[in-house]
């Protein structure tokens, strides 16, 4: 999938959601319109029974398509199965399929969105991911707040592939770092991403804040994503004068994963994202 | 949860079994309402008598109730559900005394999830680890293993977990057997880095320090690689097994590597038998 290809299928779920919502508006007042015409004193037998017919009818669709939403759902949950046994053409086709299928309820189109993201993500196509993780925050508008979150990382990280750290701290500044309310998985997503946009950004003051509990969620990660954040937060330390603190973390990167030079640091964290 | 033995853990077992009537007044109000709109089809009805009325209403009515039910259902498997996440985030913290004041909720109500039951109960195995019940933990393996309760790599971990509870709780026969038989089965490398640390715990646990360090540059690799923190643990091992073996200069090596990632005491409340290791050498300096 193209940027373009992207942009366009954004465009296209914005229209298909604003419709989804003109239908979901119009089967829910025919319920009740219906409904309530049937039970009014002023309507005949024949027409009370007919509107109490079509009152049923709607709430049969309406069901109808609350089923279809579970399953489009459910194809996209499916396809994250693929994606991680590494089949991204057969994940990249369930996905575009499910975000496309209409749908009264956004969850799943948006989580077939975020999926096809993370499949052009495993692809290196950075700009392509970029263009549907900003599209999944956009029409996600704090309905999806976990999806929204982990989009949010996602862009991040694909801003520090395209060398745009501004762009990156931009679309994860929302998310609080050490935040009860953000699950522990989504704070190890995010570390590493904070980090390296601070130290693309020179800030490294930013970096040395609330230290202690950086390094008790580093130390959670896996080696190689635990040893470039000791290393970014060992520079932090020597460029603020705290030598000791960075002789300590310099070591415990070297314990965790063979030393990398600091042009390689983003390769070498580039590929544990994936 | 001042103590966590067999029964304990036999009652968590049942309480959080899944109720299997818990659809039943669902299904009961799904047909009442069923029968309600087919009604005015199969019988004539004056619509509007007030009996009309009632069954044009019936139906409506019927649906909030079982709307109210699904979402007094969704709300608590939420609830639920969120409680374990905020449990098993604490355990990954080593924040226990939270993990302890989440846990009694828990274990006192029906999980619907197998998976969500199987995390709780891995949860309460390793509470009790913790407070030196390997009995109970073991036990706990045992039942997740036995009903499977619980996803496949939950259910693999559950295995490697009770050899270690069963190594810690002196059956050595036991835990040898299953280590032996873990030894054949394939597994993804980080769960056989896991296995690898337990293998080192009973070969110095028995004194079998030679097998301990027998292809050490081999272990050593694959701890580094998939461990991460947790490689401290093993070095304690290791530094036990080159200690016990009169190899001071690689026991106080592996010693300081283990220590620049895990505290000494963090080491000794999981690891006893290195406690001569933490008097013979020095610890690394945790500035931080």
């Amino acid at each position: 999938m193209t940027q373009n290809e992207a942009s366009r299928l954004i465009r296209t779920l914005r229209r298909q959601i604003l419709f989804a919502s003109v239908w979901k508006v119009g089967i829910l007042a025919l319920i009740v319109v219906a409904s309530v015409g049937a039970a009014s004193a002023w309507t005949t037998p024949e027409q009370s029974k007919m509107l109490w017919a079509l009152s049923v009818a709607s709430a049969g669709v309406w069901i109808l398509f609350v089923i279809l939403g579970l399953r489009q759902t459910r194809e996209a949950n499916q396809a994250a199965v693929y994606i991680a046994t590494g089949r991204l053409d057969l994940a990249e086709q369930q996905l575009r399929t499910a975000a496309l299928a209409f749908n009264l309820h956004r969850r799943g189109k948006l989580l077939a969105c975020h999926n096809l993201a993370v499949v052009a993500h495993g692809r290196r196509e950075y700009e392509t991911a970029a263009a549907l993780s900003a599209g999944v925050i956009e029409l996600g508008q704090g309905a999806l707040r976990g999806v929204s979150r982990i989009c949010r990382i996602l862009l991040a990280d694909c801003m520090l592939e395209l060398h745009n750290p501004e762009a990156a701290r931009r679309a994860i500044e929302p998310i609080p770092l050490g935040d009860p309310g953000v699950p522990l998985s989504e704070q190890l997503l995010l570390l590493p991403i904070r980090l390296r946009c601070d130290a693309a950004l020179d800030a490294y003051d930013h970096i040395l804040i609330d230290l202690p509990n950086k390094v008790r969620r580093a130390e959670l990660l896996d080696s190689p994503k635990a040893a470039m954040c000791h290393q970014i937060l060992a520079d932090a330390c020597d460029r603020s004068g705290r030598r000791s603190e960075a002789d300590f973390l310099r070591k415990r990167a070297e314990l965790y994963h063979d030393s990398a030079p600091a042009d390689a640091r983003k390769e070498l964290a580039s590929d544990a994202d994936d | 949860m001042e103590r966590i033995d067999i029964d304990t853990a036999d009652r968590a077992f049942v309480a959080t079994r899944r109720n299997p009537r818990e659809n039943h007044a669902s299904f009961f109000v799904m047909g009442l309402m069923l029968a309600a709109i087919l009604v005015p089809f199969l019988f004539t009805i004056d619509l509007d008598s007030f009996e009309g009325r009632v069954v044009i209403v019936a139906p409506w009515a019927l649906m909030f109730v079982l709307l109210l039910l699904s979402w007094r259902r969704a709300r608590r498997h939420r609830h639920v559900t969120t409680a374990i996440s905020a449990a098993w985030d604490h355990a990954q913290l080593e924040d226990w005394a939270a993990v302890e004041a989440i846990l009694p909720h828990l274990v006192r109500h029906p999980i619907r999830s197998d998976a969500d039951r199987g995390r709780t109960m891995v949860l309460l195995a390793s509470l009790a680890e913790r407070k030196r019940s390997y009995d109970a933990a073991a036990h706990i393996y045992e039942r997740l293993l036995r009903e499977r309760i619980g996803d496949a790599p939950l259910l693999q971990q559950a295995q490697l977990a009770l050899a270690s509870a069963k190594l810690r709780n002196e059956e050595l026969t036991d835990a040898v057997d299953l280590l032996d038989r873990l030894q054949q089965i394939q597994m993804p490398a980080s769960l056989r880095a896991v296995y690898e640390v337990i293998r080192l715990h009973q070969q110095v646990f028995m004194g079998h320090y030679a097998d301990a360090i027998a292809n050490i540059d081999d272990r050593i690799a694959l701890f580094r690689r998939h461990l991460s923190t947790r490689a401290g643990f093993a070095y304690a091992l290791v530094a036990a097994a080159f200690h016990r073996l009169n190899m001071p200069d690689r026991a106080r090596r592996y010693w300081n590597d283990a220590t620049m990632l895990v505290t000494p005491n963090k080491i000794l409340e999981r690891f006893e038998i290195a406690r001569d290791v933490s008097q013979a050498y020095p610890a690394a300096e945790h500035p931080l």
